[in-house]
């Protein structure tokens, strides 16, 4: 408990420290992780919530701590989350919508909204090498596909085929779409070309290569390898690109790189594997043999914590996405690679300094 | 922290959950079996073979606690290697029970996702009620597969909403309910959660405490 308590009081000075000097440049440093002097791994960006984010440019002195006054549409019980471009994707499973939060022109539109390719329980959100949006639905199972202008351009999921389809994700080299089907313990695999089944892996059960309820899937982009979070077997799975099983870690416990509530996964550049947990309110961040290396949050509204956390994504520039569901709100940080601290020597510089005061 | 929270959280953090039948505790409405054939044991139909002091039942809940020990301190960052808060019980002790859902909440809503099990979407705190106001303006479904009843607040009849909803004293005996004898029972610390409709330990259907036939269990709460 003690040090406990020392650590959030070590994240709360350096939160405080910063927000001291908080202005509308988003590139300030308010949150720092891991805290001080450890050596810096990620810092955080900003926070999305919707049309509130673009209401004028004042809102965004108010987000740390404050609630920000709720105007237009907002993200209400946010589960799955991609990014691409600086456009984000978040669905709503309380609204039946996908966010398109646009930061390029500033404004949020909405996809599944209109009578065809209407959606009910939108869970998860990929995006396609031409730039098409894909989402699944665990209510009128199917997967479907929009164009740039919310446009239904694709959807599979005749009757039977998909239990419940949760988690998806998309290998742009090789146009595959993985679909996890928590109800049938299973992942299907498409060809995003003409939308027909590849194959399928895994079934009901504890062993390797075997699911119980698993939810959620990234994909490594270094090496084609699909890890899927299973999350009522408390653990993550590792397959290559053709459901083969590779490797596993992960069981139930309240200790660090344990779970309980395993749900969204993001792969960065080094291979590293975040995992949500919606239990202990926090990620926790391992490497791809499975050791932890860091984890951070806690239950509250604060910067880098967490409320009920759902989907994770982690982008092509290693920004990570972090959806807080029941706080109604995705949190962006920053992983630091070698490369971003080779490219980036004045950033990263005045991070070091921080981590001398 | 009121003593029924820290039992709470002692509870939900106990490291041997199978000893609390050797406590004594009588699981009321159900049993350890009980729950083993309920929808809230994942494992079932599943055949496994290291029962864990068969734990399987409880553990969907109540985590186990594992001791922690310095090898597994995370790698950047070797001091932050303590056990996690379990359902974020730490901030127990200065609760804004209107806005957050407390722990006993958050059980619930950890699987209630939509995507593990039917989407409960909280809907009735001010906030809440904003959104819903408007996403109706919107023609947009509200909610899935869910009901509409405030959690989170308290239980107080004498207030303008108690009164409006002729909230009973919360003395009021119970009959026939599963694991409470008065009103009070339902509402520990003074507030409405989840579980003071809900049973998850029994077996009765959608585990309710009382069934609703007849607005039964609406009643043992609201007067006319
Ligand atoms: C679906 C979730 C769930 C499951 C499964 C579950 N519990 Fe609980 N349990 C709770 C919650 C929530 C509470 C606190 C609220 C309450 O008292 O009902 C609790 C409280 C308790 C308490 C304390 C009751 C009191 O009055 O202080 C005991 C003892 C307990 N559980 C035992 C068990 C055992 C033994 C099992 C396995 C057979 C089990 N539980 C399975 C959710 C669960
Ligand atoms: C470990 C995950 C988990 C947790 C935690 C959990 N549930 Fe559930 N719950 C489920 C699943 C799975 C189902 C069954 C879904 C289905 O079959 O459609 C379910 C079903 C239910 C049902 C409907 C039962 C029926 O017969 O259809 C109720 C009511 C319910 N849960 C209440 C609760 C309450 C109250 C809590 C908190 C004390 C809770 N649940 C915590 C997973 C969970
Ligand atoms: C005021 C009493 C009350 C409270 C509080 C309450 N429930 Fe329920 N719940 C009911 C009743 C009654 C039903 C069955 C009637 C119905 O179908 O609407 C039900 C049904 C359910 C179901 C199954 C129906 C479905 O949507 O599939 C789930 C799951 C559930 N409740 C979970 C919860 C959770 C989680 C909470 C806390 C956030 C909660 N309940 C709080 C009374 C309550
Ligand atoms: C455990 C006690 C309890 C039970 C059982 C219960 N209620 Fe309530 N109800 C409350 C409390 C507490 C409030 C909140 C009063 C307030 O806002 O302060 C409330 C509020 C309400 C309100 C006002 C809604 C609002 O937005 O303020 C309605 C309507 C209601 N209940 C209907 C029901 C129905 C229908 C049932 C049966 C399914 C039910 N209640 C069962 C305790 C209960």
């Amino acid at each position: 408990m003690k040090r406990t308590l020392f650590y959030s009081v070590m994240v709360s000075i350096v939160i405080l420290l910063l927000a001291g000097c908080a202005t509308k440049d988003k590139q300030d440093f308010h949150l720092v992780l891991p805290p001080p002097p450890e050596e810096p791994r990620l810092y955080f960006v900003n926070v999305l919530k919707g049309e509130v984010d673009y209401v004028d440019d004042s809102a965004l002195d108010t987000f740390i701590g404050e609630e920000a006054p709720s105007v237009g549409k907002n993200l209400f019980k946010p589960y799955g989350v991609a990014a691409h471009k600086d456009i984000v994707y978040v669905t709503d499973t309380a609204r039946g919508v996908v966010f398109v939060i646009d930061d390029n022109r500033s404004e949020v539109r909405f996809l599944g909204d209109k009578p065809s390719g209407k959606l009910a329980l939108p869970v998860s959100v990929a995006i396609g090498s031409d730039n098409t949006v894909y989402v699944s639905d665990a209510k009128i199972n199917k997967v479907f596909g929009y164009n740039k202008n919310g446009k239904l351009v694709f959807a599979i999921g005749d009757s039977g085929e998909f239990g419940r389809p949760t988690g998806i994700a998309i290998n742009q080299e090789l146009n595959r779409l993985y679909v996890v089907d928590t109800s049938k313990h299973n992942i299907k695999v498409f060809d995003l070309k003409d939308g027909k089944r590849l194959f399928e892996f895994g079934k009901r059960g504890i062993k390797d290569g075997e699911f119980n309820y698993p939810t959620n899937v990234a994909i490594d982009r270094r090496n084609n390898n699909v890890v899927i979070v299973d999350t009522q077997n408390f653990r993550v799975q590792t397959f290559d690109k053709d459901g083969n099983f590779i490797s596993k870690f992960g069981k139930i416990g309240d200790r660090p790189g344990m779970f309980a509530r395993p749900k969204g996964i993001g792969i960065d550049s080094d291979g590293h594997i975040y995992i949500a947990d919606s239990a202990f309110n926090n990620i926790q961040i391992f490497d791809s043999n499975g050791t932890m290396l860091l984890f951070f949050g806690n239950a509250g509204f604060g910067l880098g914590n967490f409320y009920l956390p759902a989907g994770l994504y982690i982008d092509e520039q290693d920004k990570l996405y972090a959806v807080g569901s029941y706080s109604g709100r995705v949190q962006v940080f920053q992983y630091m690679n070698d490369a971003w601290k080779e490219n980036n020597p004045k950033k990263y510089q005045k991070l070091k300094q921080l981590q001398e005061e | 922290m009121s003593r029924t929270v820290t039992k709470l959280i002692v509870v939900l953090m106990s490291s041997c959950i199978y000893a609390l039948s050797a406590y004594g505790y009588g699981i009321e409405g159900g049993s350890e079996k009980g729950v083993l054939t309920t929808k809230h044991n994942m494992f079932k139909g599943l055949m496994i073979e290291d029962k864990q002091n068969n734990m399987e039942p409880c553990l969907w809940c109540h985590i186990p606690h594992d001791k922690y020990v310095g090898k597994t301190a995370p790698k950047w960052n070797q001091d932050s290697g303590q056990n996690f808060t379990i359902y974020g019980a730490q901030d127990e002790s200065d609760y804004d029970y209107a806005n957050r859902p407390d722990t006993i909440l958050r059980v619930c809503l950890t699987c209630h996702d939509g995507i593990n099990a039917p989407n409960i979407v909280l809907s009735n705190n001010e906030e809440s009620q904003k959104h819903t106001k408007e996403a109706n303006l919107l023609g947009q479904p509200v909610t899935y597969d869910s009901h509409q009843h405030p959690v989170g607040r308290d239980y107080a009849p004498h207030s303008v909403n108690g009164r409006k909803a002729s909230l009973k004293p919360q003395s009021t005996p119970l009959l026939g309910w599963i694991g409470a004898d008065s009103i009070g029972d339902l509402v520990p610390e003074g507030v409405i959660r989840c579980t003071s409709c809900h049973d998850p330990h029994s077996t009765s259907g959608l585990f309710l405490r009382i069934n609703n036939s007849q607005s039964q269990l609406c009643l043992g709460c609201h007067g006319k």
